[in-house]
């Protein structure tokens, strides 16, 4: 554990100690009602989940591993220092190793699932697929703190900058109300396209007429008055008119920041979708996604990290700046992670010539803000980054340290509508592995 | 119950199931039929089959029951005698405004279209196709163009468009799975979506309407009204168009693209009436 900033001998303590005082000053966690929510107050306020979509290698990322030779590494063979002794990571993240002291890594991260749709789903919902569809940590998030507990901002409260991720549900079996907006465009493009809210080539002006049109044209609505679907149909609609017009349309121009600003963030997709989700955070959104798409990288891996890394490196480098500079990491989780990481050994044969397969069994992740501390590593892979030789951590012991800190009993029951008994996490159920919640980094 | 080796056990199932001593599968069946077609089963909600709940009319449920037996099962019986009725063929414009009219099927409910209904409905209207891929197992398999929306047998099939608009997961079985509620994403979807759009603008129906209609406007509204609404326009509604057409200034086909618009928009277009 030389890399870590943390002993394991100090892991193990502080994990102790958290489980301890849990048990001997909280009783309200033990007596809680699953009907009225005594969870401590919410360090966090939102999150931004920057998903890995088709799993990240950790050995080119947080997990360096320069002693396991061309094997392992391929020309990514360099560990750097970062501004927290003996913590490192690799050399292709040279911005992000200056930030160091605002994230932890987890270096453990395992399930052992190598299919993208089940580890899709068991990093973004804890549990392992069965007869319901679980909704994911943002479904569960807008659940929590949208529209029924308070929130009122200008934009739903889970959104997804800028696709949605195929192969898994977002919501789940919670139906349709708890899915992410989805925004589509291109933050990078000369104006970011905003799916609903900025139309291609229809003016203001024509928006407006054309719904007037519409409006003279409701024979229906008007022959049949006081429907009560009716009704709920004309709120709707005032409501996505709203977004149409409202302050939404500025929150989502990026014009309104400064070139410098825009630069800083990286002039490409992924930089300037962190600027977007700084901007989200700003108006208070608790969730937001940036599915950032391509790391599912079987063949040319390595020139693809080469032109990858650097952006997101100064993407996600300029976000923890920033946010620190705005006062706002202390009260958002940054997670950065996949649904699982890329085989440690390289292959180098063909028709691969140098590309790296799905890896479950051992991974990482990046947490930040909102409570979770920076500068430390949680759990140890072994010498070439294949198994978890300590503190294995799993997707529900990830997922609870996030519902924790965002004020959601993680071990609290998952309401409905269709009158089912579910719990938020499997967590203590049989056959179900937990390594624990994150004690050692969660701020007390 | 024994199922031999070379038996398709859902065979054995069926017949367990319609035997004439099980009057639940009847009771159940042919109240979601009735509630598929009317908006609401004589026992309501379809799910909630239990002797604490009712039927509103019981002997309607039994004279059902009995004719389905009566039938060998068949249930297109059932659909031909409820879509033949005076009940079913009602208008959906209430003649009675006391509050339990609706559960007493004195007029009929409506309720928005099913989202398979209004993507079809929508193909339909534009031309352009839905595309559709199973993504489990992989490499991807592409569901046939022709291929309806309605007609897609897998619930892990799906599209944004359809999680939208409530198409439900099928994870339960319930009828109540499916939600037919309006939620703003949907309106926002309809009213401002490139989905949509795409739909209007690159329809090749549009433009074949156009291309025949040689200039005539009032030519163009009453085919569009034809094609999205299956009526003609009343003298009203083709004045309200035509004075859009000339207070916007709008080319003919700019002021057909946002008449379609509307159009599509429209409860009437929307909702089963």
């Amino acid at each position: 554990m030389a890399r870590s900033g943390l002993t394991r001998r100090e892991v193990i303590k502080y994990g102790l100690i958290g489980a301890g005082t849990l048990m001997a000053c909280d009783p309200r966690l033990l007596l809680a009602s699953p009907k009225t929510p005594t969870f401590k107050p919410a360090q966090a306020k939102s999150v931004i989940q920057i998903w890995m979509w088709g799993g990240p290698s950790h050995l080119d990322t947080f997990d360096p591993k320069p002693q396991a030779g061309n094997d392992y590494c391929g020309p990514l063979d360099q560990a750097l220092k970062t501004n927290v002794d003996g913590m490192q990571v690799n050399a292709a993240l040279p911005l992000l190793a200056q930030q160091a002291d605002k994230y932890s890594i987890i270096r453990s991260m395992t399930h052992g699932v190598n299919a993208h749709e089940t580890a899709s789903y068991l990093m973004q919902t804890g549990h392992m697929p069965s007869r319901i569809v679980h909704p994911s940590v943002g479904a569960v998030v807008s659940l929590f703190k949208g529209y029924k507990h308070g929130y009122n901002g200008i934009v739903p409260p889970y959104i997804v900058l800028t696709r949605p991720q195929g192969r898994f549900s977002e919501a789940g079996f919670l139906g349709q109300s708890y899915k992410p907006f989805c925004t589509s465009g291109d933050p990078n493009a000369k104006r970011f396209v905003v799916e609903g809210i900025v139309a291609r080539g229809i003016s203001d002006e024509r928006q407006l007429r054309r719904r007037d049109l519409l409006h003279s044209l409701d024979s229906l609505g008007q022959a049949i008055g006081g429907n009560s679907q009716f009704t709920k149909l004309d709120q709707t609609e005032k409501a996505a008119y709203g977004l149409m017009f409202g302050e939404a349309k500025q929150l989502f121009d990026l014009g309104e920041e400064s070139d410098e600003m825009r630069n800083r963030y990286g002039r490409n997709s992924f930089g300037q979708s962190c600027l977007m989700a700084r901007r989200l955070v700003e108006v208070g959104v608790p969730y937001i996604t940036i599915n950032y798409q391509g790391w599912d990288t079987h063949k040319q891996h390595f020139p693809t990290m080469n032109r990858r890394l650097p952006q997101m490196d100064q993407g996600l480098a300029t976000l923890l700046k920033d946010l620190t500079e705005r006062n706002l990491l202390d009260s958002t989780i940054i997670w950065w992670g996949g649904e699982f990481g890329r085989s440690p050994k390289v292959q180098w044969n063909s028709p691969w010539n140098g590309g790296r397969s799905h890896h479950g069994r051992c991974f990482s992740v990046m947490l930040a803000g909102g409570g979770f501390q920076g500068g430390h590593v949680i759990g140890a892979s072994d010498a070439t980054g294949t198994g978890v030789v300590d503190r294995p951590v799993y997707p529900l012991d990830l997922i609870g340290s996030i519902y924790e800190l965002m004020g959601i009993d993680p071990d609290g029951p998952l309401p409905n509508s269709q009158g089912l008994d579910l719990k938020l996490l499997p967590t203590g159920e049989k056959g179900v592995k937990s390594g624990g919640r994150l004690k050692e980094i969660l701020r007390t | 119950m024994r199922i031999k080796p070379n038996e398709d056990p859902r065979k054995v199932f069926a017949n367990w199931l319609i035997t004439k001593r099980n009057p639940w599968f009847t009771r159940v069946v042919v109240n979601r039929v009735w509630a598929w077609l009317m908006g609401r089963g004589v026992i309501h909600e379809p799910d909630d089959i239990r002797a604490d709940n009712p039927p509103s009319h019981p002997r309607l449920l039994a004279y059902l029951q009995k004719e389905l037996v009566g039938a060998d099962y068949n249930l297109r019986h059932i659909y031909r005698l409820i879509l033949n009725s005076r009940t079913y063929q009602q208008s959906s414009i209430p003649q009675s405004t006391k509050p339990r009219a609706e559960s007493l099927f004195a007029h009929y409910i409506v309720r928005q279209l099913d989202a398979e209904v209004l993507v079809d409905a929508l193909t339909t209207v534009f031309g352009p196709r839905e595309r559709y891929q199973s993504v489990i197992p992989e490499p991807f398999t592409f569901i046939p163009e022709e291929h309806r929306t309605i007609a897609l047998a897998d619930g892990s099939i799906t599209s944004q468009f359809l999680e939208m608009f409530g198409r439900p997961s099928r994870d339960t079985g319930l009828a109540s799975e499916r939600n037919n509620e309006p939620t703003d994403a949907q309106r926002l979807h309809m009213l401002n979506s490139t989905h949509i759009q795409n739909k209007i603008e690159r329809s090749w129906r549009l433009r074949q309407l156009l291309k025949d209609a040689k200039g005539n406007k009032k030519n163009v509204i009453r085919k569009l009204y034809l094609i999205i609404l299956s009526r003609q326009p009343t003298p009203d509604e083709i004045a309200v168009a035509q004075a859009y057409y000339k207070s916007a200034k709008m080319n003919s086909r700019q002021g057909a693209v946002d008449l379609a618009w509307a159009l599509i928009n429209s409860k009437e277009f929307l909702y089963r009436h």
